[in-house]
């Protein structure tokens, strides 16, 4: 097969990855916490295996990465509603082990305890937060700290990775930190907002232009396939025919 | 390609129920005591194609991995119990609750629980709701009585044609510890569940309950131009999930054409 070919076959095949990707991102513009999801292509290094006097056809690699920057901001007017302004993460106790959010919308257990929407501790300084709210106002400062009748309680844990791309998305809005993560560390800029939820940071419009691009793209590889095909079908048929 | 129409199909899903919650919301929004909802909406699970650390054709490590979401799903619908604004009636027997509590009602012998304070007197002189559920503890009106004050600790006095009080009786209210796990069951009644945890029996103005306004009553807490705003943006990105299974479907059918 030509080399041409394949790489017009797997441009095909990225663009239909890239497609899942765009239907994924569509899919949760309304997720409180989302970050959409990108796909790059990466030429890879020559490797250096083809004779010196060839030029070797380029190699590629499809790289999957998030969109880290901030969603807007949108007011509830719910008190356990915490919307964060910065690189940080929520961290979370759930049944898997410790995971990683930035979906803020919590609630009040039975136990007066600040939980997520499955019911999971959301851990503070001190471990899982207790509130009492019942008889008393309770506000939350950007830093974290909750303040129940101005005395200062427990504060949120807010913490923040060096590499936040290798934050593996597990469903549920919840990350896992992936092997090149790094260490787990106290967020130094990230405000917690309380009333608020972070809304997701799909952009409608640059979705639509997407889906119109990589359509286009899959049909223009599909006729560099169709003319390999035909010039292909030429020399069978053709080249070397006894007249 | 299939992967991308389901996860499609599935933001489309979470936009109708969007647009359900919106309808409901701005059918209240002159519903005393009413408050409003929100759909919480979470990612589903994604699958892995590549592990991050992996070996890359031609040396080096992938420094991340690939994963593939395959959509959304609605993980709750929250009520949003922020506080209505308060219109005065000149009722007497309107009342608003400034606070958390709720007031508590029995209806066929089974209790719930209502922010919606407009009561009126049934034929055997009892306070009720519209619906003929009475508040706790009863509170009988004697027909003697002229006019009737509420004040802000719940204190409930009828006085009779020459100004003497004739009877009085205390307002409860009830707190949850999560009220936003109140179980609704339509005609502005609450029902406690498992997630809300058990009431908590309080007196107005007393116990961080709240205190009561006479001649006041609480309206809906809907806005009708953040209703109005949620409904554009729902039914375009209804209309955007349908795209991207219309263009799933002209890639495939693309692809089918190659072989001819």
């Amino acid at each position: 097969m030509h080399v041409g070919m394949k790489m017009a076959a797997y441009m095909g095949i990225r663009a239909s990855r890239e497609l899942e990707l765009v239907s994924h991102n569509l899919a949760n513009s309304s997720t409180v916490g989302f970050k959409r999801e990108l796909l790059n292509l990466w030429r890879l290094p020559p490797s250096g295996a083809w004779p010196a006097d060839l030029e070797e056809p380029a190699a590629y690699v499809d790289v999957r990465s998030r969109d880290l920057g901030q969603g807007a901001l949108h007011e509830t007017g719910n008190d356990t509603d915490l919307a964060l302004q910065g690189p940080g993460y929520f961290k979370v106790q759930t049944p898997r082990g410790v995971r990683y959010t930035r979906h803020g919308t919590f609630h009040l257990s039975p136990q007066s305890q600040l939980v997520t929407k499955e019911g999971y501790q959301v851990l503070g300084k001190n471990g899982p937060i207790t509130l009492d709210a019942r008889d008393q106002k309770f506000t939350i400062d950007e830093q974290g700290g909750i303040h129940l009748d101005n005395n200062l309680g427990d504060q949120i844990l807010v913490v923040e990775f060096p590499n936040p791309q290798d934050l593996l998305p597990e469903g549920q809005t919840y990350f896992l930190p992936g092997p090149q993560a790094g260490e787990e560390m106290e967020a130094k800029n990230t405000r917690v907002i309380q009333g608020n939820v972070e809304e997701s940071n799909v952009d409608l419009m640059a979705e639509t232009l997407a889906l119109i691009d990589l359509q286009r793209r899959f049909e223009s590889y599909m006729k560099v396939l169709e003319t390999f095909a035909a010039s292909d079908r030429k020399v069978v048929e053709e080249i070397g025919q006894i007249t | 390609m299939f992967r991308g129409m389901f996860a499609a199909a599935t933001g489309m899903g979470a936009q109708q129920l969007r647009l359900d919650i919106i309808a409901n919301n701005l059918a209240n929004v002159n519903t005393t005591g009413f408050k409003k909802s929100r759909g919480d909406f979470e990612d589903l699970v994604y699958q892995t194609i590549r592990q991050a650390g992996g070996e890359l054709p031609g040396g080096g490590q992938m420094p991340v991995g690939q994963q593939v979401g395959l959509g959304v799903r609605p993980v709750g619908i929250a009520k949003i119990f922020s506080q209505g604004d308060y219109v005065h009636t000149e009722n007497e027997l309107d009342l608003a609750i400034e606070g958390k509590g709720f007031f508590k009602v029995l209806s066929n012998g089974v209790e719930y629980y209502t922010r919606a304070g407009s009561f009126k007197i049934d034929k055997d002189g009892f306070l009720t709701t519209p619906n003929g559920d009475r508040p706790q503890p009863e509170f009988s009106v004697p027909p003697q009585t002229t006019y009737i004050t509420v004040d802000t600790g719940g204190k409930i006095t009828c006085f009779g044609p020459d100004n003497k009080p004739l009877s009085t009786g205390q307002f409860s209210l009830y707190t949850f510890p999560n009220q936003a796990g109140l179980s609704s069951v339509g005609r502005n009644l609450f029902q406690p569940t498992e997630a809300s945890g058990d009431p908590i029996e309080g007196t107005p103005g007393v116990d961080g309950v709240g205190t009561l306004a006479q001649g006041y009553l609480e309206v809906s807490n809907v806005n009708v131009v953040e209703e109005m705003v949620n409904m554009i943006i729902a039914q375009r990105a209804y209309e955007l999930n349908s795209k991207a299974i219309q263009t799933a479907d002209a890639m495939m059918e693309r692809a089918y054409h190659l072989k001819t």
